[in-house]
C-alpha cells in the first residue's frame, strides 16, 4: 500500500488526485460530492483530476453497498413501519436520495444525479450474484483474508 | 466488627457497583469467544499492545515536556503574558483530543486548510506534496499531548508555587545555576505532583477513544469497542479489557516501584516564605514568552480557529444542528450525573468523619478505582454483568426482562458515569472536607445541633466551593465523555460529542466541526469560571 490506511472516502480519493497513490478504494458517491462543489472548490479541482474505475467486469461484476432498510422482528407498530419503508422507496423519496447524498437509487424510472450519469457513468456491471443475505455468514472468513493480506 | 448503619451500607453499596466491572471482566476471561477471536488473536493482539505502549509513552514525553516547561516559566518568572498564560493554559481542557484529531487532520490533509492558504498566498501551485501530514501514531499522539498536557500543567505548578524560597536560596548558595537548580532540586522536589499528573494523563490515554479511532490505529481500547459494536462478541471484548486492565495494573506498581523509599515532605505552613518571582529580560523573556505562547496557541487557538472556520464557510451544517436539543440532553446528562455523585460522595465522606471505621476506609478506598478503568471497559462491563443477572435469574423467575431498563437509556447511563466519575466527586468532597476541622462539629453538637442540623448549616455552607469544583470538573469530563454516551446512550438521543463523532465517522467532518465548535464554547465556559479554584495561589 501507498501509506499506512487513514482517513475516510474523500481522504483517499483526495490522496489519488495529489499523487500519493495511483488507485484508491472508495465509494463513489463521494467523488460525486466532492464533484458538486458542495465540499469547497480545492476539493471540485481535486475529484476532476481522478476517475471512477468499476473492477471484476470480465467476471460477476462489481460490488455495489446497499442502504436498505429492515424490520426488527416483533416490532410493536409493524404496519407503520412497512408503511415508512414504501414511502423510502417511492421515486419522491429516491429522488431526494439520489440528489442529496448521489447514491444510486433503488428503483427503476429514477435516474441518479447528472453529476453521477455525466461523470462516473451508468456503463458498469453489478454483481448480483453474491446475496446480501451471505454478507453475514462469510465475515469471519472475510476477515480473515483481509487480515492475511496485511489490512487494518 | 462496624456497626451496621446507613453509612456504612452507602458506602458498602457504592463500593459493590464500582466493582462490577473488575469482577465482570475478570470472570468473563474464560469464556467462549467466536473465531473472530482466533483469527484475530495471532495478528492482533501483540499490535494492539505495542501500539497501547508506543502511545502512552510518547503522550508521557510530550505532556511532561509541555506541562512542566510551562508550569516551570509561570511560576518562576515573570515576563510578558506571563500572568496570561497562568490561566489561558489550562483552555487546553476544553479540547478533547478527538477534536483535536479533527483539527490536525482539517488542516494538514491534501486540499485542506494549509493547502487552501498557501493557494490564497502564493497562487495555485502543487503543495499536497510539500505539507507534512500529522496522522497515524503521530497524529494520535501529537492530539493527545496537546489535549491532556494541562493535567500535568496544573499539579506541577501548584508544587512549585509552594516549593519553599529556603530550598531554592539553598541551591543557589551551593552554586547551582539555574538549569542544575531546576534539574537538581526544582524538579525533583516536585516529583510527587509531577507523577500525579502523568498519572493522569496516563489514564485518559490508555481509555482514549476517539482520537486513536479517528486516525485508524488499533488499540486496545479501539479493539474492545470493535469487537463489540463490529463483531458483537462480548467475550472478546472482555478478553481484550482484562489485557487492558493488567496494562494499568502493572503501570501502578512501576511507578510505586519507581518510588522506592523516598519520601517527601512539605514545608509547614508557618515557616512558608512567598517566593518573589524573577524577572526576565531580553532574549530570556523573549523565548519564556514564545514556548508559552506556542503551547497555547497550538492546543487551544489552533483546533478553536479550524473548527470556527469551517463552521462558518460549511454553515449549512449549522442550520442542521439542534443545538437547543443537544444543548438540553448534555445539560440534563450532567445535571443528574453530577446530582447522583455529589450526594453519594456527601453522604460516604460524612459516614467516614462521623463513624471513623477502617472498613469503611477501605470500602471507599475500593470505591475511587472506577477512573482508572476506562469507559470503553466499563461500558462492556455493564452490558456483560446485567445480561448475566438477566438471564440467570430475573428471567428464571419469570419476571420481565430487566435489559430495557438499563441498556440505550438514561439511567444505565448515568450509572455508568457514576463509576467512572466517582472518585473525582469523592476526592474532591474530601479534600474540602479535611480543611473543616473535627472541633467544628464538635462545637456545634455541644451548641445543641443535631448531626443532620450541623450537616445543614455548618458542613454545607464550608463545603459550597468544593461543591461548585467538583460539580464543574464532572461537567467538564462529561461534556466531552465519548464511549460510554456512544455504546449506552438511548436512541435519538444525542450530545455535541457523539454528534460530532458520528458525522466524522461518516466522512462528513466538515459537519463534525459545529458540534465541536459549540462543545469548545461550552467547556471554555465551565472552565473559565472555575480557573480560580484550579488555579488556587
Amino acid at each position: 500500500m501507498a501509506r499506512t490506511p487513514t482517513g475516510n472516502d474523500r481522504a483517499q480519493i483526495m490522496a489519488v488526485a495529489a499523487g500519493e497513490a495511483d488507485i484508491a478504494v472508495a465509494n463513489t458517491y463521494y467523488l460525486a460530492l466532492m464533484l458538486s462543489g458542495n465540499k469547497g472548490a480545492e476539493q471540485q479541482a481535486a475529484a476532476k483530476k481522478v476517475k471512477a474505475f468499476f473492477p471484476n467486469q470480465n467476471d460477476r461484476g462489481t460490488h455495489m453497498n446497499i442502504s436498505c432498510a429492515a424490520l426488527v422482528k416483533g416490532a410493536p407498530n409493524k404496519a407503520n413501519a412497512i408503511k415508512l419503508v414504501e414511502f423510502l422507496l417511492t421515486p419522491e423519496s429516491q429522488e431526494h436520495f439520489t440528489n442529496n447524498t448521489f447514491e444510486f437509487p433503488m428503483i427503476d424510472g429514477v435516474s441518479p444525479n447528472p453529476l453521477v450519469v455525466n461523470n462516473i457513468g451508468l456503463d458498469f456491471k453489478q454483481d448480483l450474484k453474491t446475496k446480501v443475505s451471505s454478507y453475514g455468514a462469510k465475515q469471519a472468513d472475510a476477515l480473515e483474508v483481509m487480515t492475511a493480506a496485511g489490512w487494518k | 466488627m462496624a456497626k451496621i448503619n446507613l453509612w456504612y451500607l452507602t458506602s458498602l453499596l457504592i463500593s459493590l457497583i464500582v466493582l462490577i466491572p473488575i469482577a465482570t471482566v475478570s470472570f468473563s476471561f474464560f469464556e467462549e469467544t467466536s473465531e473472530y477471536y482466533k483469527i484475530l488473536k495471532d495478528t492482533f493482539l501483540i499490535e494492539y499492545i505495542l501500539n497501547s505502549t508506543t502511545l502512552l509513552f510518547g503522550v508521557l514525553i510530550f505532556t511532561f515536556i509541555f506541562g512542566t516547561g510551562t508550569a516551570y516559566l509561570v511560576s518562576f518568572y515573570n515576563f510578558p503574558g506571563s500572568n496570561f498564560f497562568k490561566w489561558a493554559l489550562i483552555l487546553s481542557f476544553a479540547v478533547p483530543p478527538y477534536i483535536y484529531a479533527y483539527s490536525i487532520f482539517a488542516f494538514f490533509e491534501n486540499y485542506g486548510t494549509a493547502f487552501t492558504i498557501l493557494k490564497n498566498v502564493f497562487g495555485e501551485g502543487d503543495y499536497n506534496r510539500h505539507i507534512p501530514k500529522f496522522d497515524g501514531m503521530f497524529g494520535a499522539i501529537i492530539s493527545l499531548s496537546f489535549s491532556l498536557f494541562a493535567y500535568v500543567y496544573i499539579l506541577a505548578r501548584a508544587s512549585f508555587l509552594y516549593q519553599s524560597q529556603n530550598l531554592i536560596d539553598l541551591s543557589k548558595n551551593l552554586g547551582f545555576s539555574k538549569i542544575s537548580s531546576f534539574f537538581k532540586v526544582i524538579l525533583p522536589s516536585a516529583r510527587p505532583a509531577i507523577v500525579a499528573g502523568l498519572s493522569l494523563v496516563a489514564m485518559e490515554t490508555l481509555a482514549e477513544f476517539g482520537a486513536v479511532d479517528f486516525f485508524s490505529i488499533n488499540t486496545l481500547t479501539t479493539g474492545i469497542y470493535n469487537s463489540w459494536i463490529t463483531f458483537d462478541d462480548l467475550a472478546f471484548a472482555n478478553r481484550l479489557s482484562f489485557f487492558l486492565l493488567l496494562f494499568i495494573f502493572a503501570l501502578f506498581i512501576l511507578e510505586n516501584l519507581s518510588r522506592k523509599q523516598a519520601k517527601y515532605h512539605s514545608n509547614s505552613s508557618s515557616r512558608f516564605k512567598q517566593r518573589d518571582k524573577y524577572k526576565l529580560i531580553g532574549v530570556k523573556s523573549f523565548l519564556a514568552f514564545l514556548f508559552c505562547f506556542i503551547i497555547f496557541f497550538l492546543s487551544f487557538v489552533f483546533p478553536f480557529s479550524q473548527m470556527l472556520y469551517w463552521t462558518i464557510i460549511y454553515s449549512d451544517n449549522l442550520f442542521d444542528l439542534e443545538i437547543l436539543s443537544l444543548i438540553y440532553n448534555t445539560l440534563y446528562l450532567v445535571f443528574l450525573s453530577s446530582l447522583a455523585l455529589i450526594i453519594f460522595s456527601f453522604i460516604s465522606n460524612y459516614g467516614m468523619r462521623i463513624s471513623k471505621s477502617r472498613p469503611l476506609n477501605i470500602l471507599n478506598t475500593l470505591s475511587i478505582s472506577g477512573y482508572a478503568i476506562p469507559g470503553v471497559i466499563l461500558a462492556i462491563a455493564f452490558i456483560t454483568f446485567i445480561s448475566w443477572i438477566d438471564n440467570s435469574f430475573v428471567k428464571s423467575f419469570g419476571f420481565q426482562s430487566v435489559k430495557k431498563i438499563f441498556f440505550g437509556s438514561i439511567l444505565g447511563l448515568v450509572i455508568v458515569y457514576f463509576i467512572r466519575f466517582y472518585s473525582l466527586a469523592c476526592n474532591g468532597i474530601k479534600s474540602g472536607y479535611e480543611k473543616i476541622n473535627i472541633s467544628v462539629d464538635e462545637s456545634a453538637y455541644l451548641l445543641g445541633y443535631s448531626k443532620i442540623k450541623t450537616f445543614i448549616n455548618v458542613h454545607i455552607p464550608y463545603l459550597r466551593n468544593s461543591i461548585l469544583f467538583v460539580g464543574i470538573l464532572i461537567s467538564l469530563e462529561i461534556i466531552r465523555e465519548l464511549p460510554i454516551t456512544l455504546i449506552l446512550r438511548p436512541f435519538n438521543f444525542e450530545t455535541f460529542a457523539t454528534t460530532a463523532y458520528i458525522y466524522a465517522s461518516e466522512d462528513l467532518l466538515e459537519a463534525a466541526a459545529a458540534p465541536s465548535l459549540f462543545l469548545i464554547l461550552i467547556a471554555s465556559i465551565f472552565i473559565l469560571s472555575t480557573s480560580k479554584f484550579i488555579l488556587r495561589d
